[in-house]
């Protein structure tokens, strides 16, 4: 009948239908890869930063590591803490001389150990307490931490009558470095 | 435009048109008369595949019938159901035209002219074109498709054409077709005998249809064979159409299939029945449908080179981006040693920060020295610690006479003081009596 002629029209409609399906599922498909392939680029680009960033923390890490070791006494991991605290406050008793010094009981909690120091030097110069000063700044585990300095003079006296009071905490972490670090 | 190929069936004879469309104009590229009997061998022989098919029915059934005013979607199948009232075969195809408005019996009728015919008849000359492997794309009623040539500006007139020895009169207005009678004759072209016929069917029109008509149409040969002595009772011209005329002879002998090429687009006129109608309905779905396909494809092959090329790039950066990634493993292991590790020290860490936040009293000391101290005796410093910045209280006295002096040699000190970088002077007095002073400030960075 005449619709036999439909067969030539029908079989490449169905042929451009079939193109039209596998073209569209292909647009589809490689849009997802396109995307998926620029999220992983994203993300590599992310990890490469990452990386870096973490190296430069891994090398900042190992010179704070160092830095901190150079600073601890020879004696850091042969002795108990409060005797390390003492042992400083015995350097301090024996730099400053003519230092009248007081100290009072240990303070201790989970994160620290103190110990409050009272010294009184004499002022022979000015130059002289001022190194005094820096002396009990430079110091490194124990660290002396100043509360407050008061450097009076007689009102009618000479300067050699001059005291320097200084008011400060010896400080130390409480926990213990464990040995043979990087 | 394109190529078109006619065929009309005029009785005996078969008249095959070609054609070429060119804009309103047509373009006759050759024209052919065949017998009855050699048109079986004319299809097997002939390559177009597509004819329309012009034929001169001689068994049909018209009519005008009333129908109430309604949609005009619902109008062909409210015929389809009178005609089946009034026509002895149940199968059949029908064209009609609206040709006016009546008022029964209160009510407005539109009235409808149609022209119905069997498609047993309409199949045998489809098949002889199947059978052949040829295909049909419309069969037009001869009458109809010379009466859309027919231009009457809102007239009647009364169209007369010639099929072997047979008169058709066909009154028509605006190109519709209201009524057909087929008178027979003696000999070709137009004879006294016709004259009569025509002023017969004037006169019919006139007292039976109440209609006018304004004057005759010669149509085809009949303007060429025009043998009479008797004149027609109304004005008598010959149909001449503008777009075609190259050939003024060929057009008449060829007028039939000719004006099956001319038929406006909006004259439905075509009685292929409605399996054929759909045949040709589902062959341009798959056209366009295909055509549409083809061009969606094409953009998406287009789009698909488009990503692949981004692809391509992607791709090319990403491996870049992976080969300059380091041992990421390695690194994670070492930072989560480095870490732990890290967790251990911090304490120390925080233990140096918190010494290194301390103001540097040295350092203010010794800048303090260099400030000017004419006549200035320093009796006491009390040095606060606060978070980052020294409170400091400097109390002394002035050894000077006159008052005049004390406050210059005062205020030189203080402004000394201020000139020591970040030295604020929170407050300062002076007892004028006994010469001594205060002075507070804040040193540290801010």
């Amino acid at each position: 009948m005449i619709y036999s002629e439909l067969k030539k029209p029908l079989t490449i409609y169905l042929v451009a239908g079939i193109t039209l399906s596998i073209i569209i599922i292909s647009v589809i498909l490689t849009a997802k890869y396109e995307k998926n392939l620029l999220y992983t680029m994203t993300k590599f680009e992310l990890i490469r930063t990452n990386s870096f960033k973490m190296e430069r923390n891994i090398a900042e890490m190992n010179s704070l590591v160092k830095e901190i070791n150079s600073l601890l006494p020879s004696h850091y991991y042969f002795k108990d803490h409060k005797e390390i605290m003492l042992l400083g406050f015995d350097e301090i008793k024996t730099t400053l001389k003519d230092a009248e010094i007081t100290v009072k009981n240990f303070n201790s909690d989970a994160h620290e150990i103190s110990l409050p120091v009272t010294i009184s030097i004499p002022v022979n110069s000015y130059v002289q307490m001022v190194n005094n000063i820096g002396y009990l700044q430079t110091l490194n585990f124990p660290y002396f931490a100043i509360k407050s300095i008061v450097i009076e003079t007689p009102a009618k006296g000479p300067f050699s009558g001059t005291i320097c009071k200084i008011e400060g905490i010896l400080r130390m972490p409480a926990e213990k470095l464990t040995r043979n670090k990087t | 435009m394109g190529k078109v190929s006619v065929v009309s069936f005029e009785d005996t004879t078969i008249k095959v048109v070609y054609a070429t469309l060119k804009k309103k104009a047509v373009s006759i590229d050759d024209v052919l008369t065949l017998k009855d009997d050699q048109f079986d061998d004319f299809l097997l022989k002939e390559k177009t595949k597509e004819f329309i098919v012009v034929n001169s029915f001689r068994d049909f059934f018209q009519d005008t019938i009333l129908i109430p005013p309604t949609k005009k979607r619902f109008i062909r199948k409210l015929l389809e159901l009178e005609i089946k009232k009034r026509i002895p075969f149940n199968d059949f195809s029908f064209i009609y035209s609206v040709t006016g408005e009546k008022i029964v019996g209160n009510r407005r009728m539109k009235e409808v002219f149609f022209f119905a015919v069997n498609n047993e008849e309409l199949r045998g000359i489809i098949n002889r074109f199947i059978l052949r492997g040829k295909v049909v794309k419309a069969i037009y009623p001869d009458i109809f498709s010379l009466a859309c040539q027919i231009g009457s500006e809102g007239k009647h007139v009364i169209c007369i054409s010639e099929t072997e020895l047979n008169k058709n009169l066909f009154l028509v207005k605006n190109g519709a077709v209201e009524f057909i009678r087929t008178a027979q004759a003696l000999e070709h072209g137009m004879s006294n005998l016709d004259i009569q016929n025509i002023n017969m069917t004037v006169n019919y029109c006139r007292q039976t249809l109440r209609i006018n008509p304004s004057h005759v149409i010669l149509i085809g040969s009949l303007c060429r064979d025009y043998n009479t002595t008797n004149d027609t009772i109304i004005p008598i011209a010959c149909l001449f159409p503008m777009s075609l005329v190259e050939n003024y002879s060929l057009y008449l002998d060829f007028i039939s299939p000719l004006s099956a090429i001319l038929i406006p687009k909006d004259k439905d006129i075509n009685l292929l029945p409605s399996e054929y109608k759909n045949f040709f309905r589902i062959k341009l779905f798959l056209k366009c449908s295909t055509a549409i396909f083809l061009t969606l494809s094409v953009i998406g092959i287009g789009y698909i080179g488009y990503i692949g090329k981004n692809i391509i790039e992607l791709k090319n950066r990403t491996d870049a981006i992976r080969a300059t990634i380091p041992d990421v493993d390695n690194i994670l292991i070492t930072y989560d040693i480095k870490k732990t590790e890290m967790s251990e020290y911090m304490p120390f860490v925080n233990s140096l920060r918190n010494a290194a936040s301390i103001p540097d009293i040295q350092e203010f000391l010794s800048l303090f020295s260099y400030s000017r101290m004419d006549n200035i005796k320093v009796n006491s410093i009390y040095i606060i610690v606060a978070d980052t910045i020294l409170n400091i209280d400097i109390k002394g006295s002035v050894k000077a006479e006159g008052y005049a002096n004390i406050q210059r040699y005062y205020q030189k000190f203080i402004d000394s003081l201020t000139n020591i970088k970040s030295v604020i002077i929170k407050d300062y007095t002076i007892g004028l009596e006994n010469k001594d002073f205060s002075i507070k400030i804040t040193w540290g960075s801010q």
